[in-house]
């Protein structure tokens, strides 16, 4: 009875708040997770208060079994999947952009080889399922551990290491269909 | 990882991580959600729980109140809050919710034993019932009370004062009003300053640990006092405090997320 009534007490101490107690901890952490969805710059702002308002319908429905991030990274998902949607059949290009390096050489700089590169990799991304992209992101380019991407996805490490393998394997048809799409439209 | 394809790997290293969010996105982002919490909300910011509760309550309280038109005829001097304190003892056709309908039994029948069996039932119980008997008719005031304990006033005194200032229910036994209530202010006032002020949480558990030795709350304090060490990144503290929690409390409701956090410090 008094676990019954422990949990029924725990419930409300894990649950946050208010939307704005959530914004002001974890809006860095959702906009990264836009990014590493490919929602585009130009939408990514408003795909974000998109996020916080399902946060404000659904926070009574966060009990505490998972992380919050985790919570939050599936509603991010989510949003961002519809987002996807909606601008494919506007026919708009998903993503032509991965942020500029914070290194010394500016975007401004690269080369055109550079950017071409990065052009070729962001469609390719573009191609590959949310929860695989993300994984990619994370551990490839983002440069996170196995473990705190298991935590932020809520899937054992096991399953972040073969959603990787299969993102890679993704990502190198993606690119070979690319490159004949490419390939068949470039003058002759 | 080596047996990525190399012309890929060049390619992947052409990509740069993704950015921290602009200050001022965050700021004009902040400014939105801000509003979008002030806006009237109410049922779908309700706990369900809450929901579920005020139906059950609903339910009761109809069908108590059907069986006394029943069984006694209307006595017109009898005020509300009279009549469900002479009601409810009476044989019980629908209970409300069990936790709720067994306390009020027991607060309203007979005073309950010295040697509490379950103190956090106790606490979790008494005082939104007492909340609940004072301000009747309104039903969903028990189940918001039990669901969100975090309504209780800052002060023990002030919290037993605006619970009950004149039935006598509640300061039946103020000393354990007063010990439950006071506690439940602490943590929820430690529960406010986590996002905030990670730090005063750590100050608030101390003060709850000092002024309630062998509190019934304190499994609560200190998992909150955790969760600000989480936060804090001050590992060494957490690791050795986070240990003698788990012997403490190494089946509670709070072990698993503490069990997880134990985990992403070591993967790191």
């Amino acid at each position: 009875m008094e676990f019954v009534l422990r949990k029924f007490f725990a419930r409300a101490i894990e649950r946050p708040r208010s939307v704005s107690e959530v914004h002001a901890e974890h809006a860095g952490f959702v906009w990264r997770l836009l990014q590493r969805f490919g929602v585009r710059e130009a939408d990514r702002e408003d795909v974000l208060q998109e996020v916080f308002v399902v946060v404000h319908q659904r926070l009574h429905t966060f009990d505490g079994s998972a992380e919050l991030t985790t919570w939050l990274y599936t509603i991010t998902r989510n949003v961002a999947w519809a987002w996807r949607r909606r601008a494919s059949r506007r026919n708009e290009e998903l993503l032509d952009e991965l942020p500029d390096r914070d290194d010394p050489s500016p975007s401004a700089e690269a080369t055109v080889e550079e950017r071409e590169l990065r052009r070729r990799l962001d469609r390719a991304l573009d191609a590959l399922d949310l929860d695989r992209r993300a994984v990619f992101v994370m551990l490839e380019i983002d440069g996170c551990s196995y473990t705190e991407v298991a935590a932020i996805t809520g899937v054992p490490v096991g399953t972040v290491s073969s959603r990787l393998d299969a993102a890679w394997k993704d990502l190198d048809r993606a690119l070979k269909r690319l490159d004949a799409h490419d390939q068949w439209r470039a003058p002759r | 990882m080596s047996r990525r394809p190399p012309h890929l790997r060049a390619l992947v290293r052409s990509a740069a991580p993704t950015r921290d969010i602009p200050p001022d996105v965050r700021a004009r982002s902040a400014k939105r959600v801000a509003k979008l919490a002030a806006a009237p909300f109410a049922l779908s910011v309700w706990s369900a729980w809450g929901k579920a509760a005020l139906a059950a309550v609903l339910v009761g309280a109809v069908g108590a109140a059907g069986l006394v038109a029943l069984r006694a005829p209307p006595n017109p001097t009898v005020t509300p809050a009279r009549r469900t304190a002479t009601a409810l003892p009476a044989p019980r056709p629908v209970a409300a919710t069990p936790t709720v309908a067994r306390a009020e039994a027991r607060a309203l029948a007979t005073p309950p034993p010295a040697p509490a069996p379950t103190p956090v039932a106790r606490a979790l119980v008494h005082a939104p019932v007492a909340r609940a008997v004072t301000a009747a008719p309104a039903p969903d005031r028990t189940a918001e009370a039990v669901v969100t304990p975090v309504a209780v006033p800052a002060s023990p005194r002030a919290a037993t004062d605006a619970i009950a200032p004149s039935t006598g229910l509640a300061t039946a036994h103020p000393s354990a009003h007063d010990g439950l209530l006071g506690e439940l202010a602490l943590v929820s006032e430690a529960q406010s300053a986590l996002v905030r002020d990670p730090e005063a949480v750590l100050a608030i558990a101390a003060r709850h640990r000092a002024e309630y030795p062998g509190g019934h709350l304190l499994e609560e304090s200190e998992f909150l006092s955790l969760d600000a060490l989480h936060r804090l990144g001050r590992r060494e503290a957490f690791a050795a405090r986070a240990d003698d929690f788990l012997r403490a409390h190494p089946r509670g409701p709070y072990a698993e997320r503490v069990r997880r956090w134990i985990v992403s410090h070591n993967g790191d």
